[in-house]
């Protein structure tokens, strides 16, 4: 409804504003845009890449596209139209945009800027767009809450699920099985909380927590094959800093790693990963055949919240005999980097371990030195993603299921609301500059949002549930218990 | 003048003036604790988010009004007005009836119970607003004069729809009176059915992210979604169903229109002000108090009643601490434990709300943002707050996090009473020297807790201590603190070994009152007298000490000997707490939420 509003009040505010500036030569200032586009490459089909300029009165782009075709736009700020813009992107796949920027200021004074270029990128973005939940970057309590889809080529946002329709539960991330819409699970938490698990054919409320086990699914990542899911089950507690240059330290009172069978509803555990030691944070490789993960030993918590560092593990795990492998591999040790290990998450097409590394513990998205890094699975070599990181927390990357995109939350925007970014890496193995998730006004929209974006990924296709019989689950709690597989 | 023209004016202005007196005088802390639980902006995508739910018009409007909550005067005004327009406008669509004239001040009894029922301070003025538009809307349907069935119920589906859109689900009021008033009871029928029809319709398409339940009882017409209260149906009810009275088929008599007015005065002066509940309103007005940091007003107020509960006792110590009472007076009013003085956590969005201004004004700016943060996510309506998001952006500029305060003070600028805040707020971004040099933010800068650590509550004294004595030891209200926690949490060995060694400065004032009391006690453990006792202690401390000790001796199971004994002193607290352990906090419906 909110975006037939916009719609309308847009259409007005945009019929009368077009005013073109008169013939001047560029200065050589660079324009100060937000969010900063300057350099930047994007996919063909992106939604258009909107910016504002500080203090405008009037904006006025022409976008040139290296191969053919050009653009125009006029208005408050930079807003392009859709159907254009995509166009345009489509027909420069491979080539540069150029941007050529005047400001007209509140004086009525035109000036017009140096150009800038955003490149468009030859690796599709095929997917339709991207599932996230919106949530108060805050501590203990939650008000709206709830799971959104974004279209990536468009401003569409719809919701998946909201806290409003199973009201006062928290909703927990969502977890996708290579982007499908059909395969996901979600947690709700709280009185009647749960599992929502979309297996492709069924909707069903998970009850995770067994005797057996050490608390709830937690983490979560699918096996390609779309039985499996592996999760970590994890108690969480946060302890509160009282200084000014921390925030909150999460930790896990216990955590191991379990597999979660959904055609037998069972739990296939193993005792190398459900140890009194924190293992937490799984991802099926993508052949199926490894799960990646972190572990730490065990240190006194919250004393030595300091010395909780986590190394980067993995162990086999064989789907026919539905069993775990006898021995962990640890591929990078948190005593020999002295730094903590975080998320682990394997392009599908299987060349790079994306991964968060923090100085301790486990919650990267509460660690300002939060950086993203990259391991060649093939040589085993990491390195830190220098060109996307930023001095603010950059972690719950994910990848784009065609491979080449990822997109991740950074807070570099403040320090403490996060956001969503993109970038790519080519054939070099080099990360291009990552935009920012674009908006109609962006600086409105970032500057009034009082939510980060949690926990993103890409969907291939449009979610849609069965929200009569989401809330009857949740309401009537029919929830199915776990077993585990003896 | 007739006696019914005198009705039609006089009972709204008494309406008007009764309701606008009442809760300007009476109740004003439930108008300052509404405007804290919502922050109305003057921006397009505020009006945009409100309005795009069904009765977005009314909760848009009555936002409006509720931020003049901010000064109650003006805000019970606005109130009086609302609920006096739905008097009139029900007044004036059962003028044609002449017993219905008679009995004009029946049309009071609506605003009237919505008066009654603001003492759930959680029930909306957006139910109010919603109201008076449903009774503009009753009254514009009988404009038209005599409509067959048919047109009726046309006119009242048309209607409905465009009422439900703008004032929510009480627009099934306006079915039933106005075809009541049109004395076409199949309408009614016809319609009914139709319109609940047409609300499934708006959900199946637009709103599934909500309950259909939700949809038929109003999305904001009270602030926690679970819960419906009754007293909502009720006066519902009365707005469908106080036309009948046009159906009387009875002269108008003298005699009927004093019934009237007697059911509507024995309403106004009985009903109303037993509907307020003490314990309740004593605590909002303790937290408006705190709010308007009117601390002498706190402890006048304590003098009168000694509190009771857990809330008002933290906003007593608060006052008592920073007028510097705190470890003097402290004891003269029934403390009950560490909590009394900074609460654990209860994860709803009003009894941390103390606890979060003791942190603010303490200095623990990291867990007072913390703790605002959450108060402020735990509306249960999910509004933002005005009082709370100044405070964050407080605490982020006192911690130089110029970005997230920027990003506050740029919402905050869009309101109306924290808007010149806002501006002046704006000139401390990014600017430390002046950051510095502000006499609030400046010294609560400089009393930081810096280490890296914690918190811990169970551990709050020594929080307190290092709070205190670090930072060139200049903060005194921490200092009662540590005082205060430590004796009511009974670590007398932990006070009594920082007044030994290392006071700082705080070695250069007298021994507090109270602090003496503490020391006397611990030294009785161990001694005989008070010979060699080796801190200044009063004649009168140790007298009144003793003379416990005695009363306890001889009076075991007798605590009226020993408060006669030393009342209001530490001493008797701690023997209080010896036997008796804390006192069970009384109880109090605390509010829901998000967890």
């Amino acid at each position: 409804m909110k975006t037939y509003l916009y719609i309308f009040i847009f259409a007005i505010l945009a019929s009368c504003s077009k005013e073109r500036p008169p013939h001047m030569a560029p200065s050589a200032d660079s324009p100060d845009i937000f969010p900063d586009y300057t350099d930047v490459t994007i996919p063909a089909g992106i939604a258009p890449m909107n910016f504002n300029i500080s203090g405008a009165g009037q904006v006025y782009v022409k976008v040139t596209g290296g191969i053919e075709g050009e653009m125009e736009s006029f208005g408050e700020w930079a807003d392009f139209n859709e159907k254009e813009w995509h166009l345009l992107t489509e027909r420069n796949i491979g080539a540069d945009l150029t941007f050529d920027v005047s400001v007209k200021d509140k004086n009525g004074h035109w000036k017009r800027y140096a150009p800038f270029v955003m490149h468009v990128s030859d690796i599709p973005l095929k997917d339709y767009g991207i599932v996230y939940r919106k949530i108060a970057p805050g501590y203990q309590t939650f008000s709206k809450t709830g799971i959104y889809q974004r279209e990536l080529s468009s401003f569409e946002e719809t919701a998946v699920l909201e806290e409003t329709a199973v009201e006062g539960k928290c909703l927990n991330c969502h977890y996708s099985n290579r982007g499908r819409n059909d395969q996901f699970t979600l947690h709700i938490r709280g009185k009647n909380g749960g599992t929502i698990l979309n297996s492709g054919s069924n909707l069903t409320y998970l009850n995770t927590k067994t005797p057996e086990t050490a608390g709830n699914a937690t983490y979560g990542y699918w096996h390609p094959d779309g039985r499996y899911i592996a999760f970590s089950v994890n108690k969480i507690v946060q302890n509160f800093y009282l200084d000014k240059e921390h925030n909150i330290e999460p930790w896990d009172v216990v955590s191991d790693i379990v597999v979660y069978d959904s055609e037998t509803n069972r739990i296939i555990t193993s005792p190398l990963v459900a140890t009194p030691r924190c293992e937490t944070t799984p991802a099926f490789s993508p052949d199926g055949k490894k799960i990646f993960f972190c572990l730490a030993d065990s240190v006194s918590m919250p004393g030595d919240y300091r010395q909780l560092k986590y190394s980067l593990c993995s162990i086999d795990f064989d789907v026919k005999t539905e069993s775990f492998g006898t021995r962990i591999d640890t591929l990078i040790c948190a005593d020999s980097i002295g730094k903590s290990i975080s998320l682990p998450r394997p392009s599908y097409d299987g060349r790079f371990l994306m991964y968060n590394m923090t100085d301790h513990g486990t919650s990267p998205i509460h660690h300002a030195d939060a950086d993203l890094w990259i391991m060649d699975l093939s040589t085993g070599e990491s390195r830190c993603l220098t060109e996307v990181n930023s001095d603010f927390s950059d972690a719950y990357h994910n990848w784009s299921p065609g491979g080449g995109w990822f997109l991740f939350n950074s807070k570099r925007r403040d320090g403490m609301y996060g956001n969503l970014y993109f970038s790519c890496i080519g054939t070099d193995g080099k990360a291009t500059k990552p935009f920012m998730l674009p908006q109609r006004n962006p600086e409105q929209y970032y500057d009034e949002a009082l939510h980060s974006f949690n926990a993103p990924d890409f969907i291939t296709d449009k979610i849609n549930l069965d929200m009569p019989h989401i809330r009857s689950m949740v309401k009537n709690n029919e929830i199915v218990n776990v077993s585990v597989k003896k | 003048m007739t006696r019914k023209n005198i009705f039609q004016y006089i009972c709204p202005l008494l309406t008007f003036f009764g309701i606008w007196m009442f809760l300007w005088l009476m109740c004003p802390q439930y108008l300052l604790y509404h405007e804290q639980n919502q922050l109305f902006l003057f921006s397009g995508s505020y009006f945009t988010d409100s309005i795009s739910v069904p009765g977005g018009m009314a909760d848009y409007l009555s936002e409006f009004i509720v931020q003049f909550y901010y000064v109650p005067l003006y805000g019970a005004m606005l109130t009086a007005f609302v609920l006096t327009l739905s008097q009139v406008f029900s007044g004036l669509a059962f003028r044609r009836c002449d017993i219905a004239k008679t009995a004009f001040p029946l049309s009071a009894i609506a605003p009237l119970l919505y008066t009654g029922a603001m003492s759930d301070e959680n029930i909306l003025l957006s139910f109010a607003v919603a109201m008076a538009l449903t009774t503009l809307f009753i009254y514009l349907a009988t404009l038209p004069g005599n409509l067959s069935t048919l047109t009726c119920s046309i006119t009242l589906i048309t209607g409905f729809v465009i009422l439900y859109w703008i004032a929510g689900p009480i627009a099934i009021a306006f079915v039933i009176a106005a075809a009541i008033l049109h004395r076409r009871p199949k309408a009614v029928a016809i319609c009914i059915p139709v319109a609940f029809i047409i609300v499934s319709a708006i959900h199946y398409t637009l709103f599934e992210q909500y309950p259909l339940s939700r949809m038929l009882k109003g999305l904001n017409y009270y602030r926690v979604p679970e819960i419906y209260p009754s007293i909502l149906f009720v006066i519902t009810g009365v707005i469908s169903l106080l036309p009948l009275i046009s159906l009387v088929k009875a002269r108008p008599h003298r005699l009927l229109a004093y019934a009237s007015e007697a059911t509507v005065a024995i309403f106004a002066v009985i009903y109303i002000p037993l509907s307020f509940d003490k314990p309740k309103s004593d605590i909002l007005a303790y937290d408006s108090l705190v709010r308007q940091q009117r601390w002498h007003d706190i402890i006048e107020k304590a003098q009168k009643e000694n509190p009771t509960d857990l809330f008002s006792l933290q906003a007593v110590n608060l006052a008592l601490g920073i007028t510097g009472q705190l470890t003097e007076a402290m004891f003269r009013y029934n403390q009950n434990g560490v909590e009394g003085l900074i609460g654990k956590d209860r994860l709803d969005n009003t009894t941390q709300l103390v606890t979060a201004e003791a942190l603010y004004h303490l200095g623990l700016t990291n867990i007072a943002f913390s703790t605002t943060f959450d108060l402020q996510e735990s509306i249960m309506n999910d509004r933002k707050s005005g009082r709370l998001m100044k405070r964050m952006a407080e605490c982020m500029i006192i911690n130089g996090n110029y970005k997230v305060a920027a990003k506050y003070i740029g919402i905050l600028r869009n309101s109306l009473f924290y808007a010149g805040w806002a501006r002046r707020a704006e000139t401390l971004l990014e600017n430390d020297s002046a950051v510095n040099a502000h006499p609030v933010y400046g010294q609560l800068r400089r009393n930081a807790f810096c280490k890296e650590a914690f918190y811990d509550h169970t551990q709050i004294h020594k929080i307190l201590a290092m709070l205190a004595l670090g930072n060139g030891g200049n903060n005194y209200l921490a200092w009662q603190y540590f005082c205060a926690a430590s004796m009511l949490g009974g670590d007398l060995a932990t006070l009594i070994g920082i007044y030994n060694s290392s006071p700082g400065q705080y070695s250069k004032m007298p021994i507090p009152r109270h602090v003496q009391e503490a020391i006397a006690m611990y030294w009785t453990f161990s001694h005989p007298t008070f010979e060699g006792v080796p801190f200044p202690l009063s004649q009168d401390v140790k007298q009144q000490t003793a003379a416990l000790a005695q009363a306890v001796m001889k009076n075991k199971n007798n605590p009226a000997a020993w408060q006669k004994a030393a009342p209001g002193t530490y001493g008797l607290y701690f023997i209080n707490k010896s036997y008796y352990g804390n006192q069970p906090e009384p109880s109090i419906k605390y509010q829901p939420t998000h967890e």
